[in-house]
């Protein structure tokens, strides 16, 4: 009955079309076998970050027993322990929680930043050009040296490895995006949604970022995974998460001292962040090509 | 064009001086002063004083910054721990450094281009299988980890080669360019398929085929001149961010390189340390940027049309 309306039927029709092209990206994705197994190793990541104390008690975490130091596998402990004799699976299961949140975490916030300045930076040319020279300066300093800088200013904690993951990316999260954004802000429907005196936070919601969003998923998804190898690196080198915490790097940096004849020490956390990131790796190789415009029918 | 050059080396000196001026504001939030932060706390005052005047840091911040930036242009700059000057340990770590940068990174452009070039000409073929398979895995393995699982076979159980410091000349080196070569590779490799890809979809390709190119006439000349551009890009920005980067690879091999060198300085809150080798650092990264402009104007007769 409603269909009388002609504005419904338009509407209905766009959103069908829109219905359409999200289940072709799906299915896409799906013919994708690595892409799958991306998802599939990332559902498990996800299922132990969930149920993490469910899987084993938290105190095992930093629970110390000199009697059994440097122990290989068991059914006991199943990745062994440390030579403080801490379970290296609690370890390494906890340590999901620290590592993966450190990269998401940082990602989130630095797309999030990225976004409102390139905005105003589509929207706004004096505004351009003041953040594009500050920019410039963000990106003429090498990434790791400026995190080092600010860890050794801010001191290694969770929080202070999120922030400076953050602000290390910002600049090249602004950069990508904003090359994205003059493609779209050219469009003439977002000229004519200016012209009708849209208001600009509408205008950016509702008009920009939504027609921009594929290539920007593609690039946060990727990055996670490079936020999560700079976090592991940064805590490996002694600068990130201080060692009680149950980072990946932070482990494989106390594991330096007993790998050489205690391999599994180093073994279990390395394996940790190799298949995590490789399993963000697959997922964003796999959006690529599923939202890739020019394959779409 | 020769205008273009020397417009792009200008915008460098201010740049540069914002850059010296952003590092040094960033170090001055850290708190303290260098005597409280490196003698024991039960010090004198007055030691304290001297102790701070010895190092330069007397005054307010702007007198410190302008001491600062005549120290780094009249080549003395003096570390808070060591009261030594910074540029004479730079000048015997930063060799250490290129080397092992300059070795790797050829390696890895070498094997890696050629893989991409390789798995993009035959793509869906068992190499380009292989190709991408290995650097979506190698992509996602951490250096250090790589550096730990070779020391681990080539130094422990095989003991072939040393595991750590430089006495053992050459064969000190290999383990640490084996670990940034193979690192390196897989991010060469996956940018050059799939430009490579890119180019042989255009349509000139096809015309160049069907007027009777060579394939290897097709590959080389048409394709891989129009992929050069974003391979070339990751080249010079992926050589300096190894530079930056060889601090992880240096640490696990106790290497006496820039890397550690700047760790040291972070760990041990060693102000001027930190902010002249980041700054050398930084310098190269900016003169690798300036370099790729140039070639890019020199590749690409639109970017060059832009500035004539």
């Amino acid at each position: 009955m409603r269909r009388r309306n002609g504005k419904d039927i338009y509407d209905n029709a766009a959103q069908g079309r829109q219905v359409h092209l999200f289940r072709e990206v799906v299915k896409r994705y799906f013919h994708n076998k690595a892409a799958v197994l991306g998802l599939i190793i990332f559902t498990v990541v996800l299922f132990v970050i969930i149920f993490a104390n469910v899987l084993v008690p938290h105190s095992l975490v930093t629970a110390t027993s000199v009697r059994q130091k440097l122990q290989g596998p068991s059914a006991l402990h199943p990745f062994g322990t440390d030579d403080l004799g801490r379970d290296i699976f609690a370890r390494v299961i906890y340590g999901t929680r620290v590592t993966v949140g450190i990269g998401v975490g940082s990602t989130l916030l630095a797309l999030i930043v990225g976004a409102i300045l390139a905005s105003i930076c589509a929207l706004n040319k004096q505004a351009d050009f003041v953040i594009m020279r500050i920019i410039d300066i963000g990106n003429s300093i090498p990434y790791l040296l400026l995190a080092m800088m600010l860890l050794a200013i801010l001191g290694g904690s969770v929080g202070n490895m999120i922030l400076t993951l953050t602000i290390i990316s910002i600049p090249g999260f602004t950069t990508r995006i904003r090359a994205v954004l003059f493609g779209v802000v050219e469009q003439d429907y977002v000229k004519a949604a200016r012209l009708s005196g849209t208001p600009t936070a509408k205008l950016v919601l509702r008009h920009i970022l939504p027609n921009a969003i594929d290539p920007i998923i593609v690039d946060a998804t990727m990055s996670i995974s490079s936020m999560l190898l700079s976090a592991a690196g940064l805590s490996f080198i002694g600068i990130g998460v201080s060692p009680p915490s149950p980072e990946w790097g932070a482990m494989l940096n106390y594991a330096q001292k007993t790998f050489r004849t205690a391999p599994h020490t180093a073994l279990f956390p390395g394996i940790a962040i190799a298949l995590t990131a490789l399993a963000i790796n697959l997922i964003g190789d796999g959006l690529r090509d599923a939202l890739d415009p020019k394959a779409i029918k | 064009m020769p205008r273009y050059i020397v417009k792009r080396l200008l915008y460098m000196i201010p740049l540069l001086f914002f850059v010296i001026m952003a590092v040094f504001l960033i170090m001055s939030l850290l708190p303290g002063d260098p005597a409280s932060n490196i003698l024991p706390a039960t010090t004198l005052p007055e030691v304290k004083q001297a102790y701070n005047e010895s190092v330069g840091f007397t005054g307010s911040l702007p007198s410190r910054f302008f001491n600062y930036l005549k120290g780094l242009f009249t080549g003395k700059v003096i570390s808070y721990q060591t009261q030594k000057n910074v540029f004479d340990e730079l000048a015997v770590r930063f060799p250490v450094t290129l080397k092992l940068g300059l070795i790797s990174f050829s390696l890895a452009v070498v094997i890696g281009v050629a893989l991409g070039i390789l798995s993009a000409v035959r793509q869906y073929s068992f190499i380009d299988f292989a190709v991408t398979t290995l650097s979506v895995l190698f992509a996602s393995i951490p250096s250090f980890f790589v550096a730990m699982l070779l020391l681990l076979y080539f130094a422990v159980y095989r003991g072939l080669l040393p595991s750590f410091g430089l006495q053992d000349g050459v064969r000190s080196y290999i383990l640490p360019v084996a670990t940034l070569t193979i690192s390196n590779i897989p991010v060469l490799s996956r940018m050059t398929r799939s430009a490579m890809l890119e180019a042989l979809n255009q349509d000139y390709i096809r015309t160049a085929r069907a007027k009777g190119c060579s394939s290897r006439r097709v590959i080389w000349k048409h394709a891989l001149k129009n992929a050069s551009l974003p391979i070339i890009t990751l080249i010079v920005t992926g050589f300096a961010s190894v530079l930056g980067g060889a601090v992880i690879c240096e640490t696990i091999f106790t290497l006496p390189g820039v890397g550690t060198y700047m760790l040291k300085g972070v760990l041990t809150k060693d102000v001027p340390v930190v902010m002249t080798t980041g700054l050398l650092l930084a310098f190269i990264f900016m003169a690798a940027m300036v370099i790729l402009d140039i070639l890019y104007a020199l590749i690409d007769p639109k970017i060059r049309a832009r500035y004539q």
